[in-house]
């Protein structure tokens, strides 16, 4: 179940692709502003491209693999829980009650740590706001493409 | 005028801010269901488990969607949007 430092090796592994997808978003996202930084006329669209909006993809990335990281710890938490089941198959409501809390838990803290981010991101002037928000959806969008891409 | 422009411009970012962050609640639900779901099937089929935790990770990512996209609306409508409307009202 666990693998090397303690960590499932299903986690790992979604979580290297997770971070993969979140960072080639970046990638894209940042030079997406530097084409609009050099080819946009600033009087129609003044579009930085500095440390900034770096800084904000590259720390919004690391919040991005980090939610995603701990959603898949709690994840593991629930699918750990080793549930009594009767003779129907059912599983008992206390299991699944525990099961409902430690996700809702999880993703209250997981929301709480991005409203922080999001709040840093706009008021601490070394991030840029876009650069520090857009890549918070990134990874779903991802996830959602790939399972389009999949399927065709 | 000028003062009850901005009244309602500050007062509908607000309002706007609080219904965006009423999306926050769905996926709280649909994954407590998942979850719960997911488990009846570990409880009845051990064997599945890497399956099931591989296929609710990506469920679970993707159940969020809609609550982060609140999420954001909420917090731009909150922290950003009212700067605009009472720059372009002033």
């Amino acid at each position: 179940m666990s693998g090397r430092r303690g960590i499932d090796p299903v986690v790992r592994k979604e979580t290297l692709r997770v971070g993969a997808i979140a960072y080639a978003g970046i990638a894209i996202m940042l030079l997406g502003f530097f084409l609009l930084n050099r080819f946009c006329p600033p009087e129609v669209w003044d579009v930085p491209f500095d440390y900034t909006v770096i800084l904000g993809g590259v720390c919004c990335g690391v919040i991005d693999i980090l939610n995603f990281f701990l959603m898949g710890l709690a994840v593991v938490k629930v699918t750990s829980l080793e549930p009594a089941v009767d003779e129907e198959g059912n599983v008992s409501e206390e299991d699944t009650g525990r099961a409902r809390k430690i996700m809702s838990t999880s993703m209250r803290l997981r929301f709480l740590m991005m409203i922080v981010w999001v709040v840093i991101a706009i008021a601490v002037p070394c991030f840029n706001p876009v650069a520090g928000i857009m890549p918070l959806l990134f990874p779903t969008l991802g996830i959602k493409l790939l399972g389009i891409a999949n399927k065709a | 005028m000028d003062l009850l422009a901005k009244g309602i411009a500050l007062a509908g970012c607000a309002i706007g801010a609080g219904l965006a962050l009423i999306a926050g609640i769905g996926p709280g639900i649909g994954e407590g269901n998942a979850v719960a779901k997911a488990l009846e099937a570990i409880g009845r089929q051990p064997e599945c488990k890497s399956s099931v935790t591989s296929t609710m990770l990506l469920g679970c990512a993707v159940a969020e969607t809609t609550g982060i996209y609140g999420f954001v609306t909420g917090l731009l409508l909150i922290f950003v949007a009212p700067g605009l409307f009472i720059d372009k009202i002033v």
